[in-house]
């Protein structure tokens, strides 16, 4: 009975490696901080790994080896009620390897959270709601128009509340699509109109809160071209998993063209730069294919 | 001496309490902690069934989603969140939380201790039907119009605040706060009740360092549950307030739901977040610590070893029960918290790593130099410890900012915590079924039966929960009704996974078909079962297996038990057996000087 | 003994709790189940019976002015939408060539030549069902009526998932319900107790779709075609006020007398440039409702 249980453990500590390094893994990513995210993931599933394999193995063994049987009838177990020094030595390496995951797991963070969007930013206000996307762009002005909740006309394309008697909302686009360029850093005010909601590219490594009454500034920098699915991460109601949008990253030039355009324009030429990109490729900041995202 | 000792027994046995006669009093409103522990299982018992259901109807929606099924038609997508929110609910409160402290420790806590009772029998019976009631009303939640909330456990505002912002969240999200309520009562009743009762009412000689780890665990079980409780407790009365009587604590200014602006203003969502995980993650441990109390018991009973470094597992015991409160920020690392916080939160999760991982080895060290007997309880025992590192150690990943920004609530965080607060608790409550159930109804439950299983489950839940994490890395949210919509998957980037969700859902199907073994034979013993004629047929050592089984109404039958020893002499040299109960006032041998519940030799 | 008398008042205790929990469950239901079939006020309710001698309302809505250009609607977010619906633009005012659609005519009030007021009376409920489809992302018809306790069947003709979500008035003894419907799922067929005017419908998987449902007591009520004309057949001889209801320009009212077998025409006129959208009041910034430490500028 002890061997057959570790042989199952063993074998469900393999097959569980085995699943790991079977090629489901992150879909490419496309930020500038991506690549450190994948790197500490890659670095913390490491020592997750060794300390469940090297845990495993040695369960198994101890089921393995000291099982009672026939020979051993009569012969009693060890008696000790453990050792001091040995509960000090595995307290404190333990500790060390945590706690130092956990600081080094802060770099990324502080790198994102810490600080302010530099000025140059790309701006784009995101406004979620049940169960669907808004995105506003200041427009030529690098204005944002007013908003207001009491002028929310949504069967009338409204769905953000712009009050159009603010001159700073004459240029002010509005879409479903984000739209961001490429090498840029981008900051996005994120904004909810009914309940908490969750911003969610998994290729942007990037996941936010918006949360009702507040206005979250985040940013990022989106280093591949290509269009991708923005999808809710936290739990909105009843369709929430049909809570999907788009998200477009362009080339510089494409992207200060489309913003350049008066707003009645702008869905049409989104449409067609759209068609330039398949969904769930990615493309180089020239425009360029260079493989799958997923 | 002997004289005293005689004068001593005889005033007890005076004292001896008779059972009372009418069945009521005896069955249902008893005040006997044994019964009441007994009615806690049956309770967790109903509701594990429940919950279970649940999450195979949930795993049924989520493989075919356009199937129309016999009798229940297609599962909506508010529907299938209506099942995850209930199964949550009932997963946590009333099996996690019921079980393991209401039932087991209920039952055992007072006569590991060596006490005729708890301190508050009235208190305790009425612990368990305030319990009852929040569960009855938590069930009526799928009965009202719009059923049962969509909100999950967690009933985040504003979707938990508004009534129109879904379906369920009208009565059925009253309801599901009031049954919360009802149940935050109840605990807090046990609570106290566990508190004082282990504190006042241990034996002579039962110094703290000589009880077995379960009643460590119960304790800080217990603890936990004062302090936790009554912080859920008070956020789910703000929500009732903003619900139906109109204040605004949970919702800001402002909301666009239904077509109107809200009447609120003032609120914040992220208050209830703080509210409610303050009082989450300690539930966590609330859930776990008395499975890790049972495990460390069970493995040196079976092992026939002494607990490797008893004391380190106390401090264990204590360091997650004290850290528990400070890591709550780790759910919200996203939330919207100011993130110099969410820094703080980070480190201190991969801190209470720590006294985690030293109580793994500390059973894997009572392994070492055992004389293992392989019998059921101990299958669960060892499953309990492969389980909780399995599930525990990607906690690492979790508790980390920065990989919470693609990890948050994906499947990854799904298969961590049922691995490590579900299955292993789970696995914990099987070890303490199969190792007491001898001592609470006096007849063995199936050895083979059993092995089948443990065997079942042991892989079956491995199989359910690994490719979870898969599932996270390649980005699978949670909380999904379903991925495809009329045959095309919605997002393109987890195609790929499909063939994971099947084997997931497959895993499922067999796992519960096979808790029906377990089913009959918890039910079969009970009636037809080998009959277990002597006091302690494991030949274990604390108190519970020095009287009879069942144990009489007032445990051990006048006599007020003398303890001399630590709980954990297995294979002492020099002893006739390989087990010293702790009522044994013999010597033995030399002792090794590891400290550990041997000042009491004085006597 | 002591313990005892304890216990039975933890009982009672404990069962009150649980009486109150479980009226309060009931409580939401209670309401609701009290059914008015008879409409409004059928204290004095006589059930009509047509005669022979009705007659009919025509007429038509004119809108003055120039129309506000329907907007095209973006669907880029659910492909099942846009290939099935490229074109949609928005619905809330559909007029041709002066000609105003969707606009809900109907007999607000008014006396029979027997001199009885039609409020009084109560009308048959009809067996057919209305239909509210669910096609290319819109609801189809954009504006519907039928009576109280009339099937009102929602089907769904579009290979992508839509909720329902009615929005009665509050306290108006109509219930609010939000349901979704899958792609492929089968009708959902519901009812409604009073009469309301008008009960807006929307979808929150697609928040440009709206639709109005109209509950009348009688079925003397109509929605203008795409030019502009009503019908409303089956009138008792009388006099009434007919009432015309646009979602944007609000209702207007005519006087109107129906002959024994005879044909009344009334036309009604909106101004494009006018409607109810009161946008004078808004101030309500959304803005943070709690300036604490959160991820404010960062």
């Amino acid at each position: 009975m002890g061997r057959a249980l570790a042989v199952i453990i063993w074998l469900l500590t393999l097959a569980s490696v085995v699943l790991f390094l079977s090629g489901w893994w992150f879909p490419t990513t496309i930020t500038e901080h991506g690549p450190r995210v994948d790197q500490q993931f890659l670095i913390t599933i490491i020592v997750v790994g060794i300390a469940f394999v090297a845990a495993q193995i040695g369960l198994g063994w101890m089921v393995w080896r000291y099982g009672a049987n026939s020979q051993n009838k009569d012969e009693r177990a060890l008696y000790t009620h453990g050792n001091n020094r040995l509960e000090v030595l595995w307290t404190v390496i333990t500790a060390v390897i945590f706690i130092s995951l956990a600081v080094m797991g802060q770099r990324v963070w502080a790198q994102l959270h810490f600080s302010d969007a530099p000025a140059d930013a790309f701006q784009a206000r995101v406004t979620a709601q049940q169960f669907s996307w808004n995105v506003q762009y200041p427009g030529k002005d690098n204005k944002f128009g007013r908003t207001d909740p009491t002028l929310i006309k949504e069967d009338e394309n409204n769905f953000i509340g712009l009050d159009d008697r603010d001159p700073n909302a004459k240029d002010d686009i509005t879409a479903t699509t984000l739209v961001l360029p490429v090498n840029r850093p981008a900051e996005l005010i994120l904004r909810s109109k009914d309940v908490t909601h969750s911003f969610w590219v998994p290729q942007l490594r990037f996941k936010q809160d918006l949360v009702p009454g507040m206005e979250i500034h985040v940013h990022f920098t989106p280093t591949k071209v290509g269009q991708f699915q923005l999808a809710c991460a936290e739990l909105c109601g009843m369709n929430h998993f049909s809570m999907k949008g788009t998200l477009v990253v362009l080339p510089q030039d494409q992207l200060n063209d489309l913003m350049n355009l008066p707003p009645t324009q702008f869905q049409p030429k989104l449409e067609e730069l759209r068609g330039k990109y398949e969904l769930g490729m990615i493309y180089d900041e020239k425009g360029t294919k260079i493989g799958k995202s997923y | 001496m002997s004289d005293a000792n005689v004068a001593h027994e005889a005033h007890e046995v005076v004292h001896r309490h008779e059972p009372p006669k009418s069945f009521i009093r005896k069955y249902i409103f008893s005040l006997d902690h044994k019964v009441i522990g007994v009615q806690y299982l049956m309770l967790a018992l109903a509701a594990v069934l429940v919950g279970m259901t649940l999450s195979i109807l949930m795993r049924f929606s989520l493989t075919w989603p356009d199937m129309n099924w016999p009798i229940i038609g297609m599962i909506k997508p508010d529907q299938y969140l209506a099942l995850l929110t209930i199964h949550g609910t009932i997963m946590v409160f009333f099996v996690l939380t019921t079980a393991p402290q209401g039932g087991f420790g209920n039952y055992f806590l007072p006569i590991q201790i060596g006490a005729e009772d708890m301190a508050f029998p009235t208190l305790n019976m009425l612990s368990f039907w305030v319990t009852l009631v929040g569960f009855i009303v938590l069930l009526m939640s799928f009965f009202v119009t719009e059923g049962a909330p969509i909100g999950g456990w967690t009933a985040y505002p504003p979707l938990s605040a508004i009534a129109s912002a879904g379906p369920g969240q009208g009565t059925g999200m009253n309801l599901w706060i009031i049954s919360i309520a009802i149940f935050c009562v109840g605990s807090l009743l046990g609570a106290l009740n566990f508190i004082t009762t282990l504190l006042n009412m241990r034996a002579k000689g039962m110094s703290l360092m000589r009880m077995p780890l379960t009643c460590w665990a119960w304790f800080t079980t217990a603890v936990l549950a004062l302090l936790a409780f009554p912080v859920l407790l008070a956020g789910g009365v703000l929500l009732f307030l903003d619900r139906n009587l109109g204040t605004s604590f949970f919702v800001p200014a402002g909301l666009y739901i239904k077509d109107v602006i809200q009447p609120h203003a003032g609120g914040s969502p992220i208050l209830w977040q703080h509210l409610f995980w303050f009082f989450g993650h300690p539930e966590v441990y609330i859930a776990i610590l008395p499975g890790m109390g049972l495990t460390s018991h069970v493995l040196s009973t079976f092992a026939r070893k002494p607990v490797f470094g008893y004391r380190a597992m106390v401090f264990a015991i204590f360091a997650i029960g004290l850290l528990g409160f400070f890591v709550w920020g780790h759910h919200m690392f996203i939330s919207g918290m100011s993130p110099y916080s969410a820094m703080a939160f980070s480190i201190l999760t991969l801190s209470i790593g720590v006294p985690s991982a030293v109580k793994t080895f500390n059973w894997i060290g009572t392994l070492w130099g055992g004389k293992i007997r392989f019998k059921v309880p101990m299958l669960f025992a060892l499953g309990f410890v492969s389980l909780f590192v399995a599930g525990g150690i990607t906690g690492l990943v979790l508790g980390q900012t920065s990989l919470d920004l693609p990890m948050h609530d994906t499947y990854f965080v799904l298969g961590h915590f049922h691995l490590v607060m579900g299955v292993a608790a789970i696995f914990g409550m099987f070890t303490g079924v199969y190792f007491w159930f001898p001592k609470i109804f006096g007849r063995f439950m199936s050895e083979r039966l059993g092995r089948i299983h443990f065997w079942i489950t042991f892989v079956g839940v491995y199989c359910i929960f690994i490719p979870m994490h898969i599932m996270g890395i390649v980005g699978m949210p949670r909380r999904y009704s379903r991925f495809a919509e009329n045959g095309q998957q919605i997002y393109y980037f987890l195609e790929s996974l499909h063939p994971l969700v099947i084997f997931v859902t497959f895993a499922a199907i067999i796992t519960f078909l096979a808790q029906f073994i377990f089913f009959f034979n918890l039910f079969w013993s009970m009636f037809k079962g080998k009959k277990c004629t002597e006091n302690n047929p494991w030949e274990a050592t604390t108190l519970e297996w020095d009287t009879t089984s069942p144990p009489p109404h007032d445990n051990f039958a006048g006599v007020h038990p003398v303890v001399y020893r630590g709980a954990y002499e297995y294979s002492v040299p020099g002893a006739p057996n390989d087990f010293v109960m702790q009522t044994d006032p013999d010597e033995f041998g030399e002792h090794e000087g590891s400290g550990d519940g041997h000042n009491g030799h004085k006597h | 003994m002591m313990l005892k008398k304890r216990a039975r008042l933890w009982l009672a205790m404990t069962l009150t709790v649980s009486l109150l929990a479980l009226s309060f469950a009931c409580g939401g239901k209670k309401d609701t189940a009290e059914d008015n079939s008879s409409g409004d006020n059928g204290t004095t309710a006589k059930t009509f019976a047509p005669k022979g001698d009705e007659g009919t309302v025509t007429g038509k809505v004119n809108l003055t002015g120039t129309a506000p250009a329907p907007q095209p609607i973006d669907m880029s977010q659910d492909a099942n939408c846009k290939s099935k619906n490229p074109n949609a633009t928005t619905e809330t005012v559909v007029a041709k060539d002066g000609k105003l659609q969707n606009v809900f005519v109907y007999i607000k009030d008014g006396t029979l030549a027997d001199g009885s007021k039609i409020g009084d009376w109560t009308f048959k409920t009809p067996d057919t069902e209305v239909v509210l489809d669910q096609n290319g992302c819109h609801y189809v018809p954009h504006v519907i009526g039928l009576q109280p306790n009339q099937k009102l069947k929602v089907t769904n003709s579009d290979p992508t998932g839509h909720n329902i979500h009615v929005l009665p008035k509050s306290g108006g003894g109509n219930e609010e319900w939000n349901e979704s419907q899958p792609g492929g799922a089968g009708p959902i067929v519901k009812s409604f107790k009073r009469s309301e005017i008008l009960i807006p419908v929307k979808c929150n998987q697609h928040p440009w779709m709206k639709a109005y449902i109209g509950v009348i007591k009688h079925p003397f009520f109509a929605v203008t075609k795409d030019d502009g004309t009503f019908e409303l057949k089956g009138v008792p001889p009388g006099t009434y006020t007919l009432a015309a209801w646009h979602e944007k320009y609000g209702e207007k009212t005519a006087q109107v007398k129906v002959d024994a077998k005879g044909t009344a025409t009334t036309d009604f006129s909106f101004d494009a440039g006018g409607g109810t959208a009161s946008v004078e009041n808004g101030s309500l910034e959304v803005m943070p409702a709690m300036d604490l430490p959160m991820l404010m500028k960062h």
